[in-house]
């Protein structure tokens, strides 16, 4: 019983500390997103959550995530900073070219502050719906059988005295 | 009793922020990455599916490849006058560069970028230089009476703009800024060309020579320099592989 508590506490604690971690995420603003290709290896994986804050100022050597004019991103490293017409030239550092246009300040989304290996394959392996659902009914069924447990043990405690 | 209620309810609290959290990691977005063909990422390309054409004169083996071979005879460079030559300025020329337009089509299904790269053969800078271009039918280019405009400044060597004189020869506008941009390098690869699936576009590549790298490697002839060559235009394309779909 003491290990189910120290195992519960523990569990407790994580799942705690991840809810605030991604609370904070939101309150600063910081961008998740999931690398989808390796054309960023090896410092970035496929697979990997990056995680991206917009910055005052960027210069070569940044890794940063941009929007594409389709409306998706891609998050690659700034090699090099044209301030007069407010563009970066970008290149993947697995890609032997540099990206085939520049992008502009303007739809530069942030900075890669830092970034947490495997764990895009979150989102990039699974459907978040069925996620969700299924973890939610799982846990809901474990409270509520706890629950009911503890109910029918009760009395058995007391007839017991 | 109470102990376990608060027990219970601390759960459910507990599975919320889990759902929640789990909720969050595995809806974000994915990004791409524009790749080549020569990159990791798994892919086919097939030169076939892009169609190059080229048109105008001078172009000696005119085929849908990635190759041609130009002759590039030029009389005159990119410079009004010497004021220096012998204090006599050299008259104005008009023919300063070479135009050659080409049609690319993409007869793939997802979008491609190509590149082009103009070599002379030459171990040595002779100062050809080159800008591709789009070319924008629905904008007629204007037809001014000039025939070769120019910037006074040596270092300025831009193209800027295209006009057609009144003999209907395209000639140069030069710059300033133009030519720092694309030009960083003697002969480097043009800035990739996008071309999106199933599309066509006609393009222009404009050639012509640095005026020092002309008089250096001109050849005087019944008082005429002329500066000949051939030039290879290399064209590589490359797919830019789709975006991945977050099921």
């Amino acid at each position: 019983m003491k290990i189910i508590n120290v195992i519960y506490n523990v569990v407790a604690t994580v799942i705690v500390l991840c809810f605030v971690f991604t609370v904070g995420l939101k309150i600063t603003d910081t961008k998740a997103y999931a690398v989808a290709t390796p054309s960023m290896e090896d410092e970035l994986f496929e697979g990997d959550m990056v995680f991206v804050r917009a910055a005052e100022e960027y210069v070569p050597g940044d890794i940063v995530t941009a929007k594409l004019p389709s409306g998706s991103t891609f998050t690659h490293r700034i090699s090099s900073v044209d301030s007069e017409n407010g563009l970066v030239y970008t290149q993947g550092d697995n890609n032997p070219q540099p990206d085939p246009q520049p992008t502009a300040f303007e739809d530069i989304i942030g900075k890669v502050v830092f970034s947490v290996p495997t764990l895009g394959n979150l989102s990039l392996k699974f459907n978040a719906t069925n996620i969700i659902l299924v973890l939610a009914g799982v846990l809901v069924l474990l409270t509520v059988i706890r629950f009911v447990l503890s109910y029918i043990k009760k009395p058995k405690e007391e007839e017991a005295i | 009793m109470k102990k376990n209620i608060k027990r219970s309810v601390f759960s459910l609290v507990l599975c919320a922020m889990l759902v929640f959290c789990v909720g969050f990691y595995s809806s974000v977005e994915p990004t791409t990455a524009w790749f080549s063909d020569t990159g990791s990422q798994s892919g086919s390309f097939n030169m076939d599916e892009i169609d190059i054409t080229f048109t105008g004169e001078g172009i000696v083996d005119s085929q849908t490849s990635d190759e041609t071979m130009i002759e590039l005879d030029f009389k005159a460079a990119t410079k009004a006058e010497d004021e220096e030559n012998n204090g006599e300025p050299d008259p104005m020329f008009e023919h300063a560069a070479e135009f050659y337009t080409f049609t690319a089509k993409n007869n793939s299904t997802a979008i491609a970028q190509m590149r082009i790269n103009v070599t002379t053969g030459s171990e040595t800078d002779i100062g050809v230089r080159y800008c591709v271009y789009e070319l924008d039918t629905s904008t007629p280019i204007p037809a001014e009476s000039v025939t070769l405009l120019v910037d006074g400044q040596n270092d300025s060597t831009a193209l800027d703009d295209v006009y057609v004189d009144e003999n209907g020869e395209r000639v140069l506008k030069i710059g300033e800024s133009y030519y720092d941009a694309r030009l960083k390098e003697n002969l480097n690869n043009s800035e990739a060309l996008l071309l999106e699936a199933g599309g066509e576009k006609d393009y222009c590549i404009g050639i012509w020579v640095e005026y020092d790298n002309f008089l250096e490697n001109a050849v005087s002839a019944n008082g005429v320099r002329t500066l000949e060559c051939n030039a290879t235009v290399n064209i590589s394309a490359t797919q830019i592989m789709p975006e991945s779909e977050n099921g």
